[in-house]
């Protein structure tokens, strides 16, 4: 396997500050970024390899395959340190050449120029880890499928990426937990997810209503965590509290009083 | 975890005025080497129905860790009240925030607490099995982990070529984790020729680092927060001026100077080397 080239810091520093200059080049289909600097000024080898070829597949008509490249990924930088993966030089580097043709279907800039500054800012934030804060990577369009992998793999179970097709069948259960604090630690992210998993007919299977107690629960649990460690109560602990919390929002909806809102 | 004062649905102790008849206190240190953070706790409780519970193992102390910038959050539960952790120094890097607490590690009836607010009155709770019951003052502390620690002043600095086009004043952006200095196309492609021979490095570095040195020494004592600040560059500059035993009220010309060990001294000696050698 060969081992993992990374951006300079003072090339990204440049490269991020051209996106005005540079806007029209992401709507290109080639690779143009050699075009901006010599090799030696931009790049730098590392000591890392990826277990296996770095390669995604190509989201088609609507099926972003988000869970599908999340989980092949991982499998391929699955020994990426968190200091190392938390690095925007392997992700800005893995967004502008080696996954730029995936980059360019599943984070299409073209979609956002009839509104210039609103263009900037998603090149910035999808193509750039844009602050040191663990929302920026969990926004950029490839660290973001690293972390969320890394986060809900779950060793324990059969298919140790199982939670990661739950994490990832909604941008909004995305949202609600891991960009909430508690979705770092294992044994809440993992306790959640397997409770949207267990209970999929009144959860996973769409629409607003699941919506709605999805946003619910996950309120619910992060309200809990501000008079109680979750972090210390296994995962059944965790099963336990969204239970009663189901069945209360259950009993408020078939009573009629939830009228309908949304949380 | 960020913690903010807040209303609990019992009293805790060290939450606002909840339990002004006692206190509960934790030390805390941070150090590291190679491979490991190490953070030590030093707690302190003065309440006796909590130091009960706390002996009878139904109640316990935790360390909680987070770190935003690489996603680590983890809590350990202790029982004696000076406790250290190890943690794998992969696994941080720059604000880790730090709290304490005591936790139920049961569930508890009818809790009581004598040395509470008198508007508790003779209230009595029903505490679920990892309810807090303490809370102490949280701190933050900054890992560097992959950052060059100061060995020479150029570390918190970059030289960059500038966006905008035409003959523009060099202009540094003190708000990144790394100064950012921006020069003009033109000075730009000069300056990656010129840095590649020695005989010129020093005046380089003397006509570009030393007055955005200066800048930020004044940022440095007028507008920051020092070793609090969240910017990278601070910290570690404000960490040079103290290992280097300098008087941080000096002038900010002085200082720079110092820092970057007499820089027109050195501008100066290699610009004569270079004449004598004929390269004027």
């Amino acid at each position: 396997m060969r081992a993992l080239t990374i951006f300079k810091s003072t090339f990204i520093n440049a490269l991020r500050s051209s996106i005005p200059a540079n806007l029209d080049k992401y709507l290109r289909d080639d690779v143009w970024i050699s075009e901006s600097s010599t090799r030696s000024a931009r790049e730098m080898q590392t000591g890392v390899e990826a277990a296996e070829p770095l390669s995604l597949e190509p989201p088609v008509d609507g099926d972003h395959k988000d869970t599908a490249n999340a989980i092949r990924l991982h499998r391929a930088l699955r020994h990426l340190t968190p200091l190392q993966a938390r690095d925007p030089r392997l992700w800005t580097r893995l967004a502008h050449v080696e996954l730029w043709p995936y980059m360019r279907l599943r984070w299409d800039a073209s979609k956002h120029m009839a509104n210039r500054e609103r263009a900037i800012r998603f090149v910035e934030t999808r193509y750039f880890v844009a602050q040191s804060q663990s929302r920026a990577l969990l926004r950029h369009g490839i660290a973001r499928l690293w972390w969320t992998a890394q986060l809900s793999h779950d060793p324990d179970r059969e298919n140790p990426y199982e939670l990661t097709m739950v994490l990832l069948s909604t941008l909004d259960i995305t949202q609600q937990i891991v960009e909430r604090g508690m979705g770092r630690a294992k044994n809440i992210i993992h306790g959640f997810l397997g409770f949207l998993l267990a209970n999929r007919e009144l959860l996973l299977t769409g629409g607003d209503k699941n919506r709605v107690r999805i946003r619910r629960l996950a309120k619910h649990l992060n309200m809990y965590g501000g008079v109680c460690v979750l972090d210390l109560l296994s995962q059944s602990e965790i099963t336990d509290l969204l239970s009663k919390e189901l069945e209360r929002i259950l009993t408020l909806e078939s009573a009629g009083a939830d009228g309908g809102k949304s949380a | 975890m960020r913690l903010s004062a807040r209303s609990y649905p019992h009293p805790v102790l060290g939450n606002r005025d909840d339990v002004p008849g006692a206190g509960f206190q934790a030390a805390l240190e941070m150090s590291a080497d190679k491979e490991c953070i190490y953070i030590a706790a030093d707690v302190t409780c003065s309440c006796e129905t909590l130091n009960a519970l706390l002996n009878d193992g139904r109640a316990a102390y935790v360390l909680h860790v987070e770190c935003s910038n690489t996603l680590f959050r983890r809590a350990y539960e202790f029982r004696e009240p000076h406790h250290r952790i190890s943690i794998g120094a992969d696994n941080l890097n720059d604000a880790v925030e730090v709290n304490v607490f005591v936790r139920a590690t049961d569930r508890i009836g009818g809790y009581r607490l004598p040395e509470a607010h008198p508007d508790y009155a003779d209230a009595a709770f029903d505490i679920q099995r990892g309810d807090i019951l303490a809370v102490g003052e949280g701190q933050v502390f900054y890992v560097e982990s992959d950052f060059d620690s100061l060995s020479r002043i150029g570390s918190i600095m970059q030289i960059n070529e500038s966006p905008k086009d035409g003959d523009i004043p060099m202009e540094p952006d003190f708000n990144g984790d790394k100064i950012v200095i921006f020069l003009s196309k033109n000075d730009f492609a000069e300056y990656k020729v010129l840095k590649l021979h020695e005989g010129v490095r020093d005046p380089l570095a003397t006509i570009i680092v030393l007055p955005v040195l200066v800048e930020a020494i004044n940022i440095l004592m007028k507008e920051s927060d020092g070793l609090e600040d969240t910017r990278r560059w601070v910290r570690a500059l404000a960490r040079r001026i103290e290992s280097l035993g300098l008087n941080r009220e000096s002038p900010p010309l002085l200082l720079a100077q110092k820092l970057l060990e007499l820089p027109v001294k050195r501008a100066l000696s290699s610009s004569r080397m270079l004449v004598e050698r004929g390269g004027s």
